[in-house]
């Protein structure tokens, strides 16, 4: 591919791809790391891609295996386990949701599994459908919708405005040390 | 369609798109109808979606990225068109290439214009050549100035040009013979992505290229001038000299 080809392709999905690992990472750093190693990667890979208009999901799908392969060794989540996750038979308050603190979204986000924090992230970058979704992770299509389900139902509950004050002095998240507050319990790792 | 399964739904429904299908759809909007709780918590799901996706947007991309970006697919290419060269033996071909790029053959990105940013560049330029091209070169880490001595009145432009896949900064003066003649001078660092043995001068239908490793002060860099016309005397102060860097 001429180096224009290249170029466009970066200039068309850079800001998404860091967006969306920076909210998989929870890291500045890391999210600049995971893009360029997903360009990197990408370039490499260049005749793989059949379908041009393929090129997002392709490219997100390349940096999220980046990202399981980086998290796999390292013993450093504390995230919700799945049965924490979401009772769907909570009954929201029918009260209109005021605006979410992106850190705090960030802090509710490293908390969950990463197989509910990815499909999480792609449902609200819109251009995923829940088959798009399917595919990144190769999971059935049932099985996206019930994690985001439930997803959707543990992040509700936490970011609902009575957990709004809650311990983040300086507004930045955690990382991964911290437990989560509010009112699920909270265990090392996830298989 | 029980309130359980309503709530999945709810959580599912896309407001943009449906993708539940029409029969889970319609299902849901018959329970809608009759169940206030149900219809209730379905506005909360609006709610929260419409805060949910700013938030999750909300991310600032750092300024620097994308230029670490291009440079880093520049450096992957320069590799292997580095590979290819050196396979076919083709050094005189990077510097017809450079030719090439002199004259635009080869486009390549679309930047971000900012206009301020530009305007102050020019002023610089306009006000000091000599020195603007100095801070220039020290910025990049290059000796300050150049090995011959420019007329910087002439001088049109310092920049980088992409050569290969890679930036590569150049200067560029016009002739003082008053037609369409120019030079521009690429600085290759020793240290570069680029295998520089066995660089040589070039001959191409229109324009020259001439090598020019650098010695003492101007070790550490190795310059090509590329340039119409038979030498470089139209663009030096002294015109009567030599007009051959070596
Ligand atoms: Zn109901």
């Amino acid at each position: 591919m001429p180096s224009g080809g290249l170029h466009h392709l970066i200039d068309a999905h850079y800001e998404a791809l860091y967006r969306y690992a920076y909210r998989l990472s929870g890291s500045a750093a890391d999210a600049e790391d995971l893009t360029q190693e997903t360009f990197g990667k990408a370039l490499a890979r260049l005749p793989q891609l059949r379908e041009p208009d393929r090129a997002r999901a392709w490219l997100f799908r390349i940096l999220r295996n980046l990202y399981l392969h980086k998290v796999r060794d390292q013993k450093r989540h504390k995230v919700v386990p799945l049965d924490a996750v979401g009772d769907l038979a909570d009954r929201d308050t029918d009260q209109e949701m005021p605006e979410i603190d992106p850190a705090k979204l960030q802090q509710a986000l490293n908390e969950l599994d990463e197989a509910f924090r990815t499909p999480i992230i792609l449902f609200y970058f819109e251009e995923f459908s829940y088959r798009d979704i399917a595919e990144q992770m190769d999971l059935p299509i049932g099985t996206v919708m019930s994690r985001l389900a439930r997803g959707k139902a543990y992040l509700r509950n936490r970011l609902a405005p009575e957990h709004g004050t809650d311990n983040d002095p300086d507004g930045t998240g955690p990382r991964h040390e911290k437990a989560a507050p509010g009112p699920k319990k909270v265990t090392d790792g996830v298989p | 369609m029980e309130c359980r399964d309503a709530q999945f739904y709810l959580r599912l429904r896309r407001h943009t798109t449906d993708e539940l299908g029409p029969d889970v759809a319609g299902t849901l909007e018959g329970h809608l109808a009759i169940c206030p709780a149900c219809a209730a918590d379905g506005r909360a799901a609006v709610s929260f979606d419409r805060a949910l996706t700013a938030a999750m947007r909300a991310v600032p991309v750092p300024s620097g990225l994308r230029e670490k970006l291009f440079t880093q697919a520049a450096s992957a290419q320069g590799a292997v068109l580095r590979h290819k060269l050196y396979r076919t033996g083709g050094l005189v071909t990077a510097a017809v290439l450079l030719i090439g790029i002199g004259f635009g053959v080869f486009s390549s990105t679309r930047p971000k214009a900012d206009s301020e940013l530009l305007t102050r560049t020019a002023t610089d330029q306009a006000n000091d050549p000599a020195g603007s091209v100095g801070r220039f070169l020290a910025a990049k880490k290059l000796p300050d100035r150049l090995p011959m001595p420019f007329d910087y009145d002439l001088l049109v432009h310092v920049g980088t040009d992409e050569v290969q896949g890679q930036q590569v900064p150049v200067v560029v003066f016009r002739s003082s013979n008053g037609d369409s003649g120019f030079a521009k001078v690429y600085i290759f660092k020793s240290d570069s992505r680029f295998d520089l043995r066995g660089l040589q001068d070039a001959q191409g239908s229109h324009a020259r290229a001439q090598v020019l490793v650098g010695q003492d002060k101007f070790r550490g860099a190795t310059y090509v001038f590329v340039h119409t016309g038979r030498d470089l005397k139209p663009f030096l102060l002294n015109r009567n000299g030599g007009g051959n860097p070596a």
